[in-house]
């Protein structure tokens, strides 16, 4: 009988029927590897428990900013732990992953002010994720958001207002598009001064005016100060004088460096012109030179503009002019004038003054008629001398209509960008005049002038996409606006809002506040 | 087959990678675009629906993942193991566009970037070892017909081998009396009528060099790229020198041993399929174990946190 083939190809396996218990290399080899993935799988566990600052380093999204880099393994140092506890109470916090998420201490070592009361949705607000998106790198910066947060507000205010309504612009989606002028242009500055004037060259009135002003005659009117400090760059007294920005506006006046002769020789001299005041107690630290300093009348202008109560006469008595301060109203000046005056009226020549006292030598003008006539004396001349004062004042301000000798307050306005911050030294490579026109005596001489700022177009030139019309150069809200007013001019980072609740201690801040009261 | 009717090997290939395609374009392209026109927000693993693609994601890695104790368990009968393999392709394929919306298209943080690329080598392997399964068993039948346990084919060899030194000896030695059973009665009759060996002298020693030379060293494996017995038309021309040079008597042992060297060059040829066909389970499954492993810490420490 012939044998089936089938049978050929059993008889090969004749002693090795239960080959299919023992593992095949290729199984072995498998189940090997999978062994090996659960080793490694199990290995990782023991660091993630022996080891959980390592660990948290693998699930990190990123490196942390650097102003948080010692937490980078530490979650919970930001974090709120969502445990078990939390599960069982409410097994649907689970799906709130996005709550979880945005749960954070940060208030631990920061405070972010309230960016304006009243607004809807004030919980999201409060959200410092919401805006700050950290796990970014370590050069990441946390403040430097995109438009979109603050459109999401900002372009319908008034809508994300309880109240429905806003007194700041209604629609604003970015710079380049609706941003509005700058409120600060429609502020009177409440002060006559031709800026045109000051830069022509000896401050003259126009081609036919034979008086110009050079360092000599400054220095035979004024002192050898005004000399000194207007001397032009030749050395040459006759030169008419040359006023430059920088002659009463300045980024910094912090104390020159002591090799710098010629900054330390111009700093004393306009030190000098407060008398009294030392170097530390009327000049700051050194400035970051953000914002140009305020104009000070005793240090810009007084030594060509003194204000004097004028000379006088009083019978035969002289009076000779004298200072009186800056600063005062006719009714804080009088007694100051009066005092001053009745000082020189009383000079020992006075003939008012020559009758001897009556009994107890008592100074009363009932029983001596000629001190009521000093004393009506000493009203004439304060009266004729705040007169005269009071023209000096009006050279540059405006008087009120209830009190001729009095002057309007000026704006309050050392800073006029109140809600943005503006660096002047970011843009001091540029003339004064690109941004501040009027200042190259474009004006007439004695016009009385805006705010010389030529509005926010002159920013758009360069901060706005080059599709725009701009240069390209960053054109974000952030780069002037900030949400918690911390670079605003006028609050600033040092403010106390901005303080938390509870300093930590170095131990405290480097444990991310873990075991803070 | 496992991706419906049969059809040809081209179209089942075609079909997996297609579906493969298909599904991972629009599972993750339909909500990259409902983001894009603002219908839905950018997908987030934090978001509610990023966090239910995880969870869902992770479901369908955890029932991945049994298709091992199904294998070790399966004289419970639990499910057909047809219609298991096919949830498991088929899941397998829904949980790439799954996990990627989950991830926000992100890597996110060095543990979920390392579990999303063991995620992503475990699909690309499996889709690779779907091809391969769709691909090899038909080469495997056009091109194996001898096909034996591809696990055996070493012991296999060595019983073949000890066949082909005994078909030599017998015609070089004198015939035994043939036992009625043995599988090779019909030679062993031939030989054992002939009462004297059946080659002697030179051809002798021709046949003894082809023996252990060429044919021994071939078939037990030791000379695989080497052998002139690898090709078959190199090994058709030898065994036909080696006919030519022995009596006529001997062809039925020669044509023996040249079914004998056959089958061992298919068993070659299996011996590489049969590796193509497996060994991506070799990296398939401890893939899949590390993944599921990573995914569980990863979501652990996410839930914990975020």
């Amino acid at each position: 009988m012939p044998r089936s083939p089938s049978r050929d190809v059993v008889d090969r396996f004749a002693g090795n029927r239960g080959y299919f218990h023992r593992a095949d290399p290729l199984r072995r080899w498998k189940n090997l590897a999978a062994l090996g993935a659960a080793f490694f799988v199990v290995g990782w566990l023991v660091v993630e428990f022996a080891m959980p600052g390592r660990a948290a380093n693998a699930h990190t999204h990123g490196e942390l900013a650097n102003p948080h880099a010692a937490f980078d393994s530490d979650c919970q140092a930001c974090h709120k732990q969502h445990g078990l506890g939390d599960f069982f109470s409410n097994p649907l916090s689970l799906f709130k992953t996005q709550d979880r998420w945005h749960d954070l201490t940060c208030t631990k070592c920061h405070a972010g002010p309230t960016h304006h009361t009243g607004m809807k949705g004030q919980a999201s607000h409060d959200r410092c994720s919401n805006c700050h998106h950290d796990h970014n790198g370590r050069n990441f910066s946390l403040v430097k958001m995109d438009d979109s947060h603050c459109v999401k507000c900002h372009e319908d205010l008034p809508s994300a207002h309880e109240s429905g309504s806003s007194s700041f612009a209604k629609t604003v989606t970015g710079f380049e598009k609706d941003h509005p002028e700058f409120r600060s242009l429609k502020i009177d500055r409440g002060l006559k001064f031709s800026h045109a004037l000051h830069m022509t060259p000896g401050l003259v009135y126009g081609e036919n005016d034979q008086h110009k002003w050079t360092p000599d005659s400054l220095g035979q009117q004024f002192g050898s100060d005004a000399r000194n400090r207007f001397r032009s760059d030749s050395g040459n007294p006759g030169d008419p004088v040359q006023l430059q920005c920088s002659s009463c506006h300045l980024l910094d006046a912090g104390r020159p460096a002591d090799g710098d002769g010629e900054a330390k020789s111009d700093f004393d001299l306009r030190l000098r012109v407060i008398p009294g005041a030392s170097r530390h107690s009327i000049l700051p630290p050194r400035a970051d030179g953000a914002h140009y300093l305020p104009i000070n009348f005793d240090v810009s202008c007084k030594v060509c503009h003194p204000i004097r109560s004028p000379s006088t006469a009083s019978g035969e008595v002289a009076i000779k002019e004298f200072t009186v301060p800056h600063r005062r109203q006719t009714a804080a000046l009088r007694p100051l004038v009066r005092g001053e005056l009745a000082n020189r009226l009383a000079s020992g020549k006075n003939p008012m003054l020559a009758l001897p006292f009556g009994p107890g030598k008592r100074l009363d003008p009932a029983t001596n008629p000629k001190l009521g006539t000093f004393g009506k004396e000493l009203d004439r001349l304060t009266d004729a001398s705040l007169q005269a004062v009071g023209v000096a004042c009006g050279k540059c301000h405006y008087s009120p209509a209830a009190v001729k000798t009095d002057v309007r307050q000026l704006p309050d306005k050392t800073v006029w960008f109140e809600h943005a911050t503006f660096n002047h030294v970011s843009h001091r490579s540029l003339t004064c005049g690109s941004c501040h026109s009027g200042t190259e005596a474009s004006f007439a001489l004695n016009e009385r002038e805006p705010p010389l700022i030529v509005g926010v177009k002159s920013c758009q030139a360069c901060h706005a996409p080059t599709g725009a019309g701009g240069a390209g150069i960053r054109h974000s809200c952030v780069d002037c606006h900030r949400y918690h007013n911390g670079d605003r001019p006028l609050q600033g980072l040092g403010s106390p809002h901005r303080d938390p609740a509870q300093p930590l201690n170095l131990e405290q801040f480097l444990n991310g506040g873990k075991g803070s009261p | 087959m496992l991706l419906g009717k049969p059809r040809s090997v081209r179209a089942r290939i075609t079909a997996t990678l297609v579906a493969t395609a298909a599904i991972a374009a629009l599972g993750a392209g339909l909500p990259w675009l409902a983001a894009k026109v603002g219908v839905l927000g950018w997908p987030q693993a934090s978001s509610w629906y990023g966090l239910l693609l995880g969870l869902f994601g992770g479901a369908i890695v955890f029932f991945e993942m049994a298709i091992w104790p199904r294998k070790q368990l399966r004289w419970m009968r639990l499910v057909p193991t047809k219609v298991w393999m096919r949830l498991h392709i088929w899941l397998g394929l829904v949980c790439l566009p799954v996990i990627v919306v989950h991830t926000g298209f992100s890597f996110g943080g060095p543990l979920p970037a390392f579990t999303l690329i063991l995620f992503l080598l475990v699909t690309a392997s499996g889709v690779w070892g779907l091809v391969m399964q769709q691909m090899l068993p038909e080469t495997l039948l056009a091109e194996v017909p001898g096909e034996t346990v591809a696990s055996q084919i070493g012991f296999v060899a060595d019983v073949q081998t000890g066949e082909a030194l005994r078909l030599v000896d017998s015609l070089t030695t004198a015939p035994p009396e043939y036992d009625a059973f043995d599988p090779r009665a019909a030679s062993l009759q031939q030989v054992a009528a002939r009462g004297e060996p059946l080659v002697i002298g030179g051809p002798a020693n021709e046949l003894f060099r082809f023996r252990d030379l060429v044919l021994v060293p071939f078939l037990k494996g030791e000379v695989k790229r080497k052998s002139p017995l690898r090709t078959r038309t190199e090994s058709r021309r030898r065994f036909t020198l080696l006919r030519d040079s022995l009596p006529l008597a001997a062809s039925p042992v020669v044509k023996r041993l040249e079914e004998l060297a056959d089958l061992r060059r298919q068993w070659d040829v299996q011996s590489r399929l049969n590796a193509w066909l497996h060994a991506w389970l070799i990296l398939h499954l401890p893939l899949s174990v590390a993944m599921t492993g990573f995914m569980v810490i990863h979501a652990v420490r996410a839930l914990k946190y975020w």
